[in-house]
This record gives C-alpha cells, structure tokens and sequence, in this order.
C-alpha cells in the first residue's frame, strides 16, 4: 500500500502509548496496530477525525503518501480504476 | 438461528445414515467374492420402461369419447435376485461411490452451515463449498441419467413379458442441472461477500 500511516513520531511527541490512543478514540489495541503496520484497506472519516482530536495534527500529518515499490504504482493504478 | 440448527440435524443424521450404508456397501463388496447368490436372496430393483402391447394388453375405455388409448412410457422398477457375482461387486461399488458422494456433499453442507451458526456467512472457504455442491447436483443428475438408461437398456436386453414391451428411457431432468447452475451463480455472490468482509475487517 503506497499510503504510509505515520503513527509512531506523533504518540513520541505526544507522550501517549498505543493502548491509551486506542481507548481514547474508541477502537481496539489490535485495529490501532493494523493501522500503525499499514495493513489496513482503509480508514473512515470517524476514525481519522479522532486521531486527528487526539494527536492534535492535521490528516497530511498521519497520511503520506510514498510509491517506493513499483507495485505500489500498480496497486494503486487498480484502485483508482475501482469504484468508490 | 433455529432453522440453522433445524437444518444442521437433519444434515448430521442424513450424513450418519449415509456413512452407515457407505460402510454396508464396503461390507458387500467386500464379502462379494464368497456371495453365493443361488442359496441367498439377494434383493436388486432396476429402474425400467415399458409400453404396454395394444392387441394384447388393451386399456379399457371408458363412457368418455377417446380412440387409440394406450398405456405408453410407464416407469417402474424391476424386482429380481441376481445369480451373477460380478453383477453383485459391481452393484456394490456403484453404491459406495453414491454414497461417499452424499458424505462428501453433506460435509460441504455442514461446514457451510456451522459458519452461518457462528455469524460468519461469508467466510472465504463458503464459496468453495457452494461450488462443490453445485458440481456435486449437476454431477449426481448425470450419472443418475446414465445410469438409469443404463439400467432401461439392460432391462430391455434381458427380461421379457407377454404383452409388454420395455424400451430405453432417458429422464434428464433440467431443473436438477439448472438447480446446480443457480447454486454456482450464489457461489460467486459468496465469494464477493468475502472479498467485501475481509475489506471491511480491515477498514479501521
């Protein structure tokens, strides 16, 4: 997946742990590790918007994007031609 | 979830009488070789087709208005002892192979069914499962055909009857193949359920 969460420096910077951000924004220890291991398809708006409350940043600041791997360029060919 | 687990029941008992006779066939085939069919009274019923003779078997016609009346196409089953060892091992084995067939179709159906009793509808190895049944219908269907022209054809070539004239039959029967086709178009619909399940397990 070319979109990289950048989970890791934010909790340094704001002193939290993994478990405290998890049950601040209302979602389990393990789904907050599939997120921080960019092994998640996808993120709602809910969720993001409450990272966002806790972390107190912006979603450009969670969110980059990094096409390093050539299948990363394909995969995400494939999922722009998917539907929405 | 109670007709799940009415439909579980009668699948584990369909699926414990089948082994049953899976295991009573074995015993048969296996024992074939020492069967002397003279001195034991060995049951066999074969699917048959007749017509009845017009001149020698004439249907009664009733007050109603009708001419040529015939009794055409009758199905029945022919009910006779077997004096041939071989008739009787083959007999045996055909009946091992149906009957591993229904096991292996109703475990299918019973692992389909024990994941929508845990809430897990779509999970990835459903649409195998459905695909298996589907071929395990269309496949029975075929064979059944076979082998009931099979069965008309030898009772055709080896019995006779005043007055009655067996013939070949071929009953195929569509709805059982279109059945078979509509469980592979549901296949397909799982395996989509399980790709959007799995996207949705990982939606965070």
């Amino acid at each position: 997946m070319a979109i990289v969460v950048k989970l890791d420096h934010l909790l340094l910077d704001r002193r939290l742990t993994q478990t405290e951000l998890a049950d601040r924004i209302g979602i389990t220890l393990a789904n907050l590790s599939i997120l921080k291991t960019n092994k998640a398809r996808a993120i709602r708006f809910s969720t993001l918007e409450a990272l966002c409350r806790e972390l107190q940043c912006q979603p450009g600041d969670l969110l980059v994007w990094a096409p390093d791997e050539p299948g990363d360029r394909a995969g995400v060919a494939a999922d722009e031609r998917a539907p929405v | 979830m109670k007709l799940a687990s009415f439909v579980a029941t009668l699948i584990t008992l369909a699926r414990q009488l089948a082994v049953i006779l899976l295991v009573l066939s074995g015993l048969l085939l296996a024992f074939s070789p020492w069967v002397d069919p003279p001195n034991i009274e060995v049951g066999f019923a074969l699917p048959a087709a007749f017509r009845l003779d017009p001149p020698t078997q004439p249907v009664a016609i009733a007050p109603v208005q009708a001419e040529h009346v015939r009794l055409d196409d009758a199905q029945a089953s022919l009910y006779f002892s077997p004096r041939n060892r071989v008739l009787v091992a083959a007999s045996a084995a055909g009946l091992i192979a149906l009957f591993a067939a229904a096991v292996w179709v109703l475990d299918q159906l019973r692992a389909l069914l024990h994941t929508l009793r845990t809430g897990r509808p779509f999970a990835p190895a459903n649409a195998m499962r459905l695909r298996r049944i589907a071929y395990g219908v269309i496949g029975a269907e075929l064979v059944r055909t076979a082998v009931d022209y099979a069965s008309t054809r030898y009772a055709m070539a080896n019995f006779a009857a005043p007055g009655v004239q067996f013939h070949t039959r071929v009953d195929f029967n569509v709805v059982a193949i279109l059945c078979g086709l509509m469980i592979l178009l549901i296949a397909q619909a799982f395996r989509e359920g399980a790709r959007l399940t799995e996207e949705q397990s990982l939606t965070i």
